[in-house]
Protein backbone atom coordinates (compact mmCIF):
# COMPACT_ATOMS: atom_id res chain seq x y z
CA UNK A 1 0.00 0.00 0.00
CA UNK A 2 1.67 3.22 -1.13
CA UNK A 3 0.95 6.86 -0.40
CA UNK A 4 -1.21 7.21 -3.52
CA UNK A 5 -3.48 4.42 -2.27
CA UNK A 6 -3.64 6.01 1.16
CA UNK A 7 -4.82 9.30 -0.38
CA UNK A 8 -7.45 7.46 -2.41
CA UNK A 9 -8.74 5.65 0.68
CA UNK A 10 -8.84 8.88 2.69
CA UNK A 11 -10.87 10.57 -0.07
CA UNK A 12 -13.27 7.57 -0.27
CA UNK A 13 -13.81 7.38 3.48
CA UNK A 14 -14.26 11.13 3.75
CA UNK A 15 -16.80 11.13 0.93
CA UNK A 16 -18.77 8.30 2.57
CA UNK A 17 -18.66 10.12 5.92
CA UNK A 18 -16.82 7.28 7.67
CA UNK A 19 -13.74 9.31 8.47
CA UNK A 20 -14.49 11.78 11.24
CA UNK A 21 -12.49 14.94 10.60
CA UNK A 22 -12.35 17.52 13.35
CA UNK A 23 -11.58 21.19 13.36
CA UNK A 24 -8.65 22.33 15.53
CA UNK A 25 -7.46 25.65 16.91
CA UNK A 26 -5.95 26.34 13.48
CA UNK A 27 -8.72 27.30 11.02
CA UNK A 28 -6.61 25.94 8.16
CA UNK A 29 -6.26 22.46 9.65
CA UNK A 30 -8.38 19.32 10.15
CA UNK A 31 -7.43 16.13 11.99
CA UNK A 32 -8.81 12.59 12.08
CA UNK A 33 -7.82 9.85 14.54
CA UNK A 34 -7.46 6.30 13.20
CA UNK A 35 -8.25 3.78 15.94
CA UNK A 36 -6.10 5.62 18.46
CA UNK A 37 -2.99 4.50 16.59
CA UNK A 38 -2.55 7.19 13.93
CA UNK A 39 -3.55 10.75 13.20
CA UNK A 40 -4.24 12.14 9.74
CA UNK A 41 -3.59 15.85 9.50
CA UNK A 42 -4.88 17.92 6.60
CA UNK A 43 -3.64 21.47 6.16
CA UNK A 44 -5.43 23.67 3.61
CA UNK A 45 -3.70 25.69 0.88
CA UNK A 46 -1.60 28.42 2.44
CA UNK A 47 1.18 30.91 1.80
CA UNK A 48 4.77 30.22 2.77
CA UNK A 49 7.75 32.53 2.78
CA UNK A 50 11.00 31.70 1.03
CA UNK A 51 14.13 31.12 3.14
CA UNK A 52 15.10 34.79 3.11
CA UNK A 53 11.57 35.81 3.96
CA UNK A 54 11.40 38.38 1.17
CA UNK A 55 8.52 36.88 -0.79
CA UNK A 56 5.71 34.42 -0.23
CA UNK A 57 4.32 31.76 -2.49
CA UNK A 58 1.14 29.68 -2.50
CA UNK A 59 1.36 26.05 -1.36
CA UNK A 60 -1.33 23.43 -2.03
CA UNK A 61 -3.10 21.44 0.66
CA UNK A 62 -0.95 18.95 2.59
CA UNK A 63 -1.85 15.58 4.07
CA UNK A 64 0.36 14.02 6.73
CA UNK A 65 0.31 10.85 8.77
CA UNK A 66 1.48 10.79 12.39
CA UNK A 67 1.63 8.14 15.09
CA UNK A 68 -0.77 8.45 18.02
CA UNK A 69 1.95 10.05 20.16
CA UNK A 70 2.56 12.76 17.56
CA UNK A 71 5.59 11.47 15.65
CA UNK A 72 5.56 12.32 11.94
CA UNK A 73 5.46 9.28 9.65
CA UNK A 74 5.08 10.87 6.25
CA UNK A 75 3.45 13.78 4.48
CA UNK A 76 2.56 14.80 0.96
CA UNK A 77 1.60 18.05 -0.69
CA UNK A 78 -1.05 18.41 -3.37
CA UNK A 79 1.62 19.89 -5.60
CA UNK A 80 3.66 16.65 -5.58
CA UNK A 81 1.63 15.26 -8.48
CA UNK A 82 4.68 13.91 -10.30
CA UNK A 83 6.09 12.04 -7.31
CA UNK A 84 2.90 10.72 -5.70
CA UNK A 85 -0.16 9.34 -7.52
CA UNK A 86 -3.43 11.03 -6.48
CA UNK A 87 -1.53 13.87 -4.75
CA UNK A 88 -3.71 16.38 -6.62
CA UNK A 89 -6.75 14.91 -4.86
CA UNK A 90 -5.58 16.38 -1.56
CA UNK A 91 -6.86 19.75 -2.75
CA UNK A 92 -10.22 18.07 -3.51
CA UNK A 93 -10.14 16.63 -0.02
CA UNK A 94 -9.73 20.08 1.46
CA UNK A 95 -12.63 21.37 -0.65
CA UNK A 96 -14.74 18.45 0.59
CA UNK A 97 -14.01 19.53 4.18
CA UNK A 98 -15.46 22.91 3.38
CA UNK A 99 -18.60 21.57 1.69
CA UNK A 100 -19.57 18.67 3.95
CA UNK A 101 -18.02 15.84 1.92
CA UNK A 102 -19.07 17.22 -1.50
CA UNK A 103 -16.69 18.28 -4.24
CA UNK A 104 -16.78 21.76 -5.80
CA UNK A 105 -18.37 20.21 -8.94
CA UNK A 106 -21.12 18.63 -6.86
CA UNK A 107 -21.83 21.91 -5.09
CA UNK A 108 -21.96 23.75 -8.45
CA UNK A 109 -24.27 21.07 -9.90
CA UNK A 110 -26.51 21.33 -6.85
CA UNK A 111 -26.66 25.13 -7.17
CA UNK A 112 -27.49 24.82 -10.92
CA UNK A 113 -30.26 22.30 -10.17
CA UNK A 114 -31.77 24.60 -7.58
CA UNK A 115 -31.65 27.48 -10.05
CA UNK A 116 -33.58 25.38 -12.55
CA UNK A 117 -36.19 24.66 -9.91
CA UNK A 118 -36.88 28.37 -9.46
CA UNK B 1 -9.02 -61.01 57.87
CA UNK B 2 -5.28 -61.20 58.61
CA UNK B 3 -5.06 -64.44 56.64
CA UNK B 4 -6.92 -62.89 53.72
CA UNK B 5 -4.51 -59.93 53.61
CA UNK B 6 -1.47 -62.19 53.83
CA UNK B 7 -2.82 -64.46 51.10
CA UNK B 8 -3.82 -61.56 48.82
CA UNK B 9 -1.17 -59.01 49.80
CA UNK B 10 -0.38 -58.12 46.18
CA UNK B 11 -3.99 -57.34 45.31
CA UNK B 12 -4.56 -55.43 48.58
CA UNK B 13 -1.39 -53.43 48.03
CA UNK B 14 -2.41 -52.48 44.50
CA UNK B 15 -5.91 -51.40 45.68
CA UNK B 16 -4.35 -49.35 48.51
CA UNK B 17 -1.89 -47.87 46.01
CA UNK B 18 -4.70 -46.90 43.67
CA UNK B 19 -6.63 -45.26 46.54
CA UNK B 20 -3.56 -43.34 47.69
CA UNK B 21 -2.79 -42.25 44.12
CA UNK B 22 -6.38 -41.05 43.63
CA UNK B 23 -6.16 -39.16 46.94
CA UNK B 24 -2.88 -37.55 45.95
CA UNK B 25 -4.28 -36.63 42.53
CA UNK B 26 -7.39 -35.11 44.12
CA UNK B 27 -5.24 -33.07 46.53
CA UNK B 28 -3.01 -31.87 43.72
CA UNK B 29 -6.00 -30.92 41.54
CA UNK B 30 -7.61 -29.03 44.44
CA UNK B 31 -4.35 -27.20 45.14
CA UNK B 32 -3.99 -26.29 41.45
CA UNK B 33 -7.60 -25.07 41.31
CA UNK B 34 -7.09 -22.95 44.45
CA UNK B 35 -3.84 -21.57 43.08
CA UNK B 36 -5.55 -20.70 39.79
CA UNK B 37 -8.43 -19.02 41.63
CA UNK B 38 -5.99 -17.05 43.81
CA UNK B 39 -4.00 -16.04 40.76
CA UNK B 40 -7.18 -14.86 38.99
CA UNK B 41 -8.19 -12.88 42.07
CA UNK B 42 -4.73 -11.28 42.26
CA UNK B 43 -4.93 -10.40 38.56
CA UNK B 44 -8.41 -8.90 38.99
CA UNK B 45 -7.26 -6.80 41.97
CA UNK B 46 -4.18 -5.65 40.05
CA UNK B 47 -6.29 -4.76 37.03
CA UNK B 48 -8.79 -2.90 39.20
CA UNK B 49 -5.98 -0.97 40.89
CA UNK B 50 -4.48 -0.17 37.48
CA UNK B 51 -7.82 1.14 36.19
CA UNK B 52 -8.29 3.23 39.33
CA UNK B 53 -4.78 4.62 39.02
CA UNK B 54 -5.39 5.32 35.33
CA UNK B 55 -8.59 7.15 36.24
CA UNK B 56 -6.64 9.16 38.84
CA UNK B 57 -3.97 10.09 36.29
CA UNK B 58 -6.68 11.17 33.87
CA UNK B 59 -8.07 13.28 36.71
CA UNK B 60 -4.65 14.93 37.11
CA UNK B 61 -4.61 15.58 33.37
CA UNK B 62 -7.96 17.33 33.66
CA UNK B 63 -6.41 19.51 36.35
CA UNK B 64 -3.91 20.75 33.77
CA UNK B 65 -6.38 21.39 30.96
CA UNK B 66 -9.10 23.12 33.00
CA UNK B 67 -6.82 25.93 34.31
CA UNK B 68 -5.25 26.21 30.85
CA UNK B 69 -8.72 27.03 29.52
CA UNK B 70 -9.14 29.66 32.21
CA UNK B 71 -5.78 31.17 31.22
CA UNK B 72 -6.79 31.27 27.54
CA UNK B 73 -9.98 33.05 28.56
CA UNK B 74 -7.91 35.47 30.65
CA UNK B 75 -5.72 36.14 27.56
CA UNK B 76 -2.53 34.75 29.11
CA UNK B 77 -1.19 32.66 26.21
CA UNK B 78 2.25 32.02 27.73
CA UNK B 79 0.96 30.52 30.97
CA UNK B 80 -1.75 28.60 29.09
CA UNK B 81 0.84 27.26 26.66
CA UNK B 82 3.06 26.04 29.53
CA UNK B 83 0.17 24.08 31.06
CA UNK B 84 -0.86 22.69 27.69
CA UNK B 85 2.70 21.54 27.07
CA UNK B 86 2.62 19.67 30.40
CA UNK B 87 -0.68 18.14 29.34
CA UNK B 88 0.82 16.97 26.04
CA UNK B 89 3.79 15.48 27.87
CA UNK B 90 1.50 13.70 30.33
CA UNK B 91 -0.58 12.23 27.49
CA UNK B 92 2.54 11.01 25.73
CA UNK B 93 3.75 9.33 28.94
CA UNK B 94 0.35 7.80 29.61
CA UNK B 95 0.10 6.35 26.09
CA UNK B 96 3.40 4.63 26.68
CA UNK B 97 2.98 3.60 30.34
CA UNK B 98 -0.60 2.32 30.01
CA UNK B 99 -0.27 0.80 26.56
CA UNK B 100 -1.22 -2.65 27.89
CA UNK B 101 -4.21 -1.36 29.86
CA UNK B 102 -5.76 1.25 27.56
CA UNK B 103 -8.66 0.04 25.46
CA UNK B 104 -9.12 1.26 21.87
CA UNK B 105 -11.67 3.88 22.90
CA UNK B 106 -9.51 5.22 25.75
CA UNK B 107 -6.48 5.36 23.48
CA UNK B 108 -8.49 7.19 20.81
CA UNK B 109 -9.68 9.69 23.45
CA UNK B 110 -6.10 10.35 24.62
CA UNK B 111 -4.74 10.70 21.07
CA UNK B 112 -7.62 13.03 20.19
CA UNK B 113 -6.94 15.12 23.32
CA UNK B 114 -3.23 15.29 22.50
CA UNK B 115 -3.94 16.36 18.92
CA UNK B 116 -6.25 19.17 20.01
CA UNK B 117 -3.81 20.38 22.67
CA UNK B 118 -1.00 20.37 20.10
CA UNK B 119 -3.02 22.58 17.76
CA UNK B 120 -3.95 24.96 20.59
CA UNK B 121 -0.32 25.34 21.66
CA UNK B 122 0.85 25.94 18.10
CA UNK B 123 -1.76 28.66 17.60
CA UNK B 124 -1.10 30.24 21.02
CA UNK B 125 2.61 30.46 20.20
CA UNK B 126 2.30 31.93 16.75
CA UNK B 127 -0.47 34.50 16.71
CA UNK B 128 -1.78 37.54 18.45
CA UNK B 129 -4.51 36.35 20.79
CA UNK B 130 -7.48 38.19 19.31
CA UNK B 131 -11.06 37.20 20.11
CA UNK B 132 -11.40 34.71 17.25
CA UNK B 133 -8.08 32.99 17.95
CA UNK B 134 -8.95 32.77 21.64
CA UNK B 135 -12.30 31.18 20.80
CA UNK B 136 -10.63 28.62 18.53
CA UNK B 137 -8.03 27.73 21.17
CA UNK B 138 -10.73 27.44 23.81
CA UNK B 139 -12.75 25.19 21.52
CA UNK B 140 -9.73 22.94 20.92
CA UNK B 141 -8.94 22.76 24.66
CA UNK B 142 -12.59 21.96 25.37
CA UNK B 143 -12.53 19.10 22.86
CA UNK B 144 -9.40 17.80 24.58
CA UNK B 145 -11.09 18.08 27.98
CA UNK B 146 -14.19 16.18 26.80
CA UNK B 147 -12.00 13.39 25.45
CA UNK B 148 -10.11 13.16 28.75
CA UNK B 149 -13.39 13.07 30.72
CA UNK B 150 -14.68 10.32 28.39
CA UNK B 151 -11.50 8.26 28.90
CA UNK B 152 -11.75 8.76 32.67
CA UNK B 153 -15.38 7.64 32.65
CA UNK B 154 -14.43 4.49 30.74
CA UNK B 155 -11.61 3.73 33.18
CA UNK B 156 -13.90 4.16 36.20
CA UNK B 157 -16.66 2.08 34.61
CA UNK B 158 -14.22 -0.75 33.88
CA UNK B 159 -12.83 -0.61 37.42
CA UNK B 160 -16.36 -0.80 38.87
CA UNK B 161 -17.22 -3.67 36.56
CA UNK B 162 -14.36 -5.82 37.91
Amino acid sequence: MNLGHLIERVVEKTRSGKLAWETTADPNERVATLGGQYVLRLVGPHSEYNEDGDYSYQVGAELSLETGDGQAVTGVSASATEEVPNAGRINDLWEMMRFGGRSVEEVVDDAARRLEEL
Amino acid sequence: MGTFIVENWAGVASVLGAILSALAFWQAATAARNARRTSEQVREVRSELAKRTLAEELGSLRQLVEPAMALISAADPQAASALIQRGQYTISLMLSRWSGVLGDKQRTCLVRAGTQLKSARKVLAGRRLDGETRARCLDAAEKALHSIIEAQGLALAEADHL
